[in-house]
Order: C-alpha cells, then sequence, then structure tokens
C-alpha cells in the first residue's frame, strides 16, 4: 500500500501522470516485445522458424487491426496489400540482386503505401458493409491478377529463389537459410521500429485522438474541423504500408511467393487472427498470431478439416468473447486490482 | 456479315442470359436481406454450395435430378431458418462487422463440413437426358440445358413477383420491409416475416445452386467464387436493391456472355471492370441511395 503511494507521487512529480490501464499496457507492451526478441534462445529450430511466421503474421493483423479498431473500417481484401509488397519485393530483387536490404524493404513500403492511397480514395469513401464488400472485391481482384499473369508472378507455381544478399551493415550476416535465429532478429530490427512508431503515433499522439474522434462520431469530427476523409485515407495508408512491411519481411522469411500470400482465404485468416488476440488492445493481433501459428500447426497434424475450428473460433468469438484474449485477460486484471481496492479500504 | 459472326452472337446472347439467371437468383436473397434485415450474410453463398451438393447426393443415390431439384433447395432453406433462428437473430442490432465476422465463421464450418462429407473433389452431375442434348439457332448449336436455366429463373421470378404484388401476404411484407414498426403494431409477426424473407432469398440460392451443378459441376471453391461474384452485384446495385442487383447481373452476364467469346483467357477480371465502372459513374451503386 505504501509502496503504490510512493510510486504515485514519483511518477507525479515527473510530470502528467499516466492511468494505471495506460501503464499497465505499456508494461504489457514490452513485456511482449522483449520475449519475442529473446524468445529464439529458449526454443528449438523448428520453433524459431515458426516463430517468423509469426510475427510477421502479427505485425499483419496488426495493420489489419489499425483500421478495425481505430477506425472502425473492416477490411477484407488486406491480403491484396501483404501479397503485393510480397510480390514486388521479389521481383525487385530479381531485377537488382545486390539491391541492399533497408533501400529493398523501404521501395517495397513506398509502392505499397502508393497503393494503399490509391485503392483508399475508393474504399474509405463509405464505411461499414460497403467498405466490407469493396475491400473484399479488391482483395479478389488482386488474386485474380497474382492467378492470372503467369509471365510476371510466376501463376500459381508462385516466386522462388530470391533473397537479399546485401544487408550493408551487417556483412557477415546471411539469410540464405530461413528459419535460423539470425533470420529472425533481422526481421525483428524492422519489424519492431516499424510496429512501435505505429503504436506511438496512435496511441501516445494527438494524431491517434483524431483517428478515433472520427470513428466514434465522423460528424461531430468534421464540425470541429477534421478533414475526416483524409483521417481516414491517412490511417488507412498507414494500414497498407505497415501490412507492406510485414509483406516484405514475410517473404525474406520464407524465400518464396505464391498466391497464398494474396488469396481470400489469406485476408480471412488474419481477421480471426487479430479477433482471437483481441482487437482492443493494439498488440493484440501480435499475441493473437503467436497462438494462432501454434494451434493450427497442431490441429492441422491431427486432422485435414481443421479450418472447421477457424470457423468455430469466428463464431465463438463474436458470440462469446468479442474482445479476444487480450479482453479476457484485461477483464480479469480489473477485476484483481477492484478486489484489492475494495480490501485496501 | 458472316454466317459465323452470327452464330458467335447467338452464343453470345445464350451465355448472357443463363449467366444473368444464375447470378441474379444467388444474389438476390443476399441483397434483399440486407435491405429489409440490415444483415450481410457472408454465409449466403455457402447455402448455394450446400445446394450443390445435395443435388449431387441426391442424383447418385436416386438417379434423378428433378427429384434434386425439388427438395434440394427445399432442405438448404430449412437448414437455413434453424440457423437463422438460432444465431443470426442475435445479431440484427449488431454491427456489420459482428455480422460478417459471425457469417463467414458459418460459411468456414460449411465449407469445411461440406469437405469431410464430400472430399476435396469436384463432382459433376448429368442433366436429365431430356435436357442433355443441343439445339441450332441461326448456324449455332447451343446447349438445351442454358435455355432450362434461363427458364428456371423466369419462373421463379414470375411467381415470386405474383406473390409480392398480388397477395395480401405480399403487401405485408412490402410493408414489413418499410415500416416494421408499424406492421408490427398491426398485429403481424414482423419477426416471422423476416424468416420467411430469409427462407426465399435461400431457396432462391439453392435453386441456383442445383440447376449450376450440370453447368459447371460442384466443387469446394465454389461458395467463394459465388461469393464475390455476389458481391460485386450487390455493391454495383446499391446495398439493398433488388432491382439495382437485377441491372448489374444483366451487365455482368453481358461481359461475361460476350467478352468470354471474344476475349477469353481475361474473362476473370470482367466483374472488377464492371464494379469499377459502375461505382466510378455512381459511387454509392446503381440504386443506392440511402446510407448503408
Amino acid at each position: 500500500m505504501s509502496q503504490t503511494l510512493l510510486a504515485r507521487t514519483t511518477a507525479a512529480d515527473r510530470g502528467p501522470r499516466l492511468s494505471s490501464a495506460k501503464r499497465a499496457e505499456t508494461a504489457a507492451t514490452v513485456l511482449l516485445l522483449a520475449l519475442l526478441i529473446v524468445a529464439p534462445t529458449f526454443v528449438s529450430r523448428s520453433t524459431v522458424n515458426d516463430l517468423g511466421q509469426a510475427v510477421c503474421l502479427g505485425l499483419f493483423a496488426i495493420s489489419f487491426n489499425l483500421l478495425f479498431k481505430y477506425s472502425g473500417l473492416l477490411s477484407f481484401g488486406h491480403a491484396a496489400f501483404f501479397g503485393f509488397a510480397a510480390y514486388a519485393e521479389a521481383l525487385l530483387l530479381q531485377s537488382w540482386p545486390g539491391l541492399p536490404l533497408p533501400l529493398l524493404v523501404v521501395g517495397t513500403v513506398l509502392s505499397t503505401a502508393i497503393l494503399g492511397l490509391l485503392l483508399g480514395q475508393v474504399c474509405v469513401r463509405r464505411s461499414g458493409a460497403y467498405f466490407s464488400m469493396t475491400t473484399l472485391t479488391i482483395g479478389a481482384f488482386f488474386y485474380a491478377v497474382a492467378f492470372k499473369w503467369q509471365g510476371v508472378t510466376g501463376g500459381t507455381d508462385g516466386l522462388d529463389s530470391f533473397m537479399p544478399q546485401n544487408l550493408l551493415l551487417l556483412p557477415r550476416w546471411s539469410l540464405d537459410n530461413p528459419g535460423t535465429a539470425q533470420t529472425y532478429w533481422l526481421i525483428l530490427a524492422i519489424l519492431i521500429p516499424a510496429a512501435l512508431a505505429a503504436w506511438a503515433l496512435l496511441e501516445w499522439t494527438p494524431w491517434g485522438n483524431a483517428v478515433v474522434a472520427v470513428r466514434s462520431n465522423e460528424k461531430r469530427a468534421a464540425f470541429l474541423g477534421y478533414d475526416t476523409h483524409g483521417v481516414k485515407l491517412a490511417n488507412f495508408v498507414l494500414s497498407a504500408a505497415l501490412a507492406g512491411v510485414a509483406g516484405a519481411l514475410w517473404a525474406i522469411d520464407n524465400g518464396f511467393v505464391s498466391t497464398d500470400s494474396v488469396d481470400l482465404s489469406f485476408s480471412t485468416t488474419v481477421i480471426i487472427v487479430a479477433l482471437l488476440g483481441g482487437s482492443g488492445w493494439f498488440w493484440g493481433p501480435m499475441v493473437g498470431a503467436v497462438i494462432y501459428i501454434a494451434v493450427s500447426d497442431r490441429l492441422s497434424a491431427l486432422t485435414p478439416h481443421w479450418q472447421i475450428f477457424l470457423g468455430l473460433a469466428f463464431v465463438g468469438i463474436v458470440l462469446f468473447a468479442p474482445r479476444g484474449l487480450a479482453g479476457l485477460v484485461q477483464s480479469i486484471w480489473q477485476r484483481v486490482l477492484t478486489r484489492r481496492g475494495r480490501q485496501n479500504v | 456479315m458472316t454466317h459465323a459472326f452470327a452464330s458467335l452472337l447467338v452464343a453470345g446472347a445464350l451465355d448472357t442470359l443463363t449467366f444473368w439467371s444464375l447470378s441474379f437468383m444467388i444474389a438476390a436473397g443476399l441483397t434483399v436481406v440486407f435491405g429489409m434485415l440490415g444483415f450481410l450474410n457472408a454465409a449466403h453463398t455457402a447455402f448455394y454450395m450446400l445446394a450443390g451438393y445435395a443435388a449431387y447426393a441426391i442424383v447418385r443415390h436416386t438417379g434423378s435430378f428433378w427429384l434434386a431439384l425439388a427438395l434440394a433447395p427445399v432442405i438448404v432453406a430449412l437448414i437455413g431458418v434453424a440457423v437463422e433462428r438460432l444465431l443470426f437473430t442475435r445479431l440484427y442490432r449488431a454491427s456489420h462487422a459482428s455480422q460478417l465476422l459471425l457469417t463467414i465463421g458459418l460459411a468456414y464450418i460449411i465449407a469445411e463440413g461440406a469437405k469431410i462429407i464430400w472430399g476435396d473433389s469436384a463432382f459433376t452431375v448429368a442433366p436429365p437426358p431430356i435436357l442433355a442434348g443441343r439445339f441450332s439457332l441461326l448456324g449455332a448449336t447451343l446447349p438445351i440445358y442454358h435455355l432450362f436455366i434461363i427458364s428456371v429463373a423466369l419462373v421463379l421470378l414470375c411467381v415470386i413477383s405474383v406473390l409480392l404484388v398480388g397477395t395480401r401476404l405480399g403487401m405485408v411484407v412490402r410493408a414489413a420491409a418499410v415500416y416494421p414498426e408499424m406492421v408490427g403494431a398491426l398485429g403481424f409477426k414482423v419477426r416471422t416475416i423476416y424468416t420467411l424473407v430469409f427462407a426465399v432469398g435461400l431457396f432462391l440460392a439453392a435453386c441456383a445452386g442445383v440447376v449450376m451443378a450440370p453447368l459447371a459441376g460442384v466443387y469446394p471453391g465454389m461458395a467463394d467464387d459465388a461469393l464475390v461474384q455476389s458481391f460485386i452485384i450487390v455493391v454495383a446495385g446499391g446495398l439493398g436493391s433488388l432491382p439495382g442487383a437485377f441491372i448489374v447481373a444483366g451487365l455482368l452476364g453481358v461481359v461475361q456472355g460476350f467478352g468470354s467469346v471474344f476475349f477469353s483467357s481475361y474473362a476473370i477480371f470482367f466483374p472488377f471492370i464492371v464494379l469499377g465502372g459502375v461505382l466510378l459513374v455512381r459511387p454509392h451503386g446503381l440504386f443506392g441511395g440511402r446510407a448503408a
């Protein structure tokens, strides 16, 4: 009791006090990222490979949730951006094998962001069901392109044998062996700053408040002088860019791109990943991705029809746990806090 | 004008009408249920697929396509009603996001369930012998089965229009679409009317699933293919607008029917071009005036 009081006074002295929820959230964020970073030292190599997949899927799910949580827009075609980035990176590398990794990622992400700007003009004009259906058709369109344009995308065979050779600052490192801790850490070195930047932007700046204001009452935000269309469009572009980072890193981790990365079921997979972890917390989708990869690996070994569990998960989450795992943990945590509060009184 | 060109035109026209009939039968229920109930059912085409598989199973066990056409849509509509009563009614007042998520989950369950029962492979269903032949018109020899599909769609449309416009029940349904509270206050069970509309929508899609089976076969991905197409029709037509869906299905029929005659390798892109074109001219869809 005296300890908590002390902590409060010192926090107050440092400046504006953070709410206890915000502090708990930050602590959970730090814990999660630390766990992700040190994980390869504890687990087997095949698990490291799975972890690489999971963090890329997790960033992708975070990018989806950027629209869902902060703008209230449910995208059903988000794999279009992920897949576009993965293909774009493979094609860039096939043309310029010596392209340095940072430049490669920046180029891929920029082109995905530009794509997001173009498509966002159409999508963001309407919200609700229209948005979902428009994004679904865009996703289907990109799948059709990847499937049909065999000369460029390789059709159903996909593209392989591309790997960035020029790592610039890390001359001794190599990406030739996917699934190693080196590849994993290299991916995290790009992934974590990108995700942290988005987190900081939306959770800790006035910009984030503006995005949420437009979501909760678009008319009121417009009366306050916000360009609501512009705010939504900007968030859409940010989401596309982040999906681009995820796709680019995923392609590096896999060394292989196929139509699986743009198809519609991947767009729905990322939704279930985000909701499983909990769409109410920025990092919830990352937790969801780790769980999803772990569980789907075991289930798919058990039965070829494991996707039926995906369907059950959708139904179960919507009916019984709309806030996902993060929501469950949060409500338990709050119950503990209130009980402790009562004891103190 | 050469003879060959005329026969190409005839073939294109028949394809157009066939495609129009099928895609409108599938999309009609989706858009009407959205218009009346504000409910977006992403599992709609999963029921269409289920009807295809049911038709396959019935034809395999009894050998009768006609029995399949009579039974499968009814079975599917009944399953749909059960699902609507058990699951969907909880979400009529929820956000579109929750509705989409729940129904996408349901679509997954139906698709995987179908795979568990019938496996991953595609099946063909033979059309009844009387419809299996071809007829010739203006130098083109065309499958009779296409004419059958078109007439099924026409008959269903006529029956439903007559019911809607000419009967007391139809009047109540039309009233419930616009003033549900008032219709409820007058003592009608609005909930039952909703369920009825839902069932008729699924019945139409299921009929499409059955008549589609001899045309394109029954396969695991047919629900997804039809879902994208129906979404395009519903969005371009204006969410909830039946005339809009009818016109866009016709537009898609034209590009699909004639386009695949002349530029067959790009046929997969036509629906997207139509959607893009319509949304450029009318961002809310052809008949989508109201906020949705």
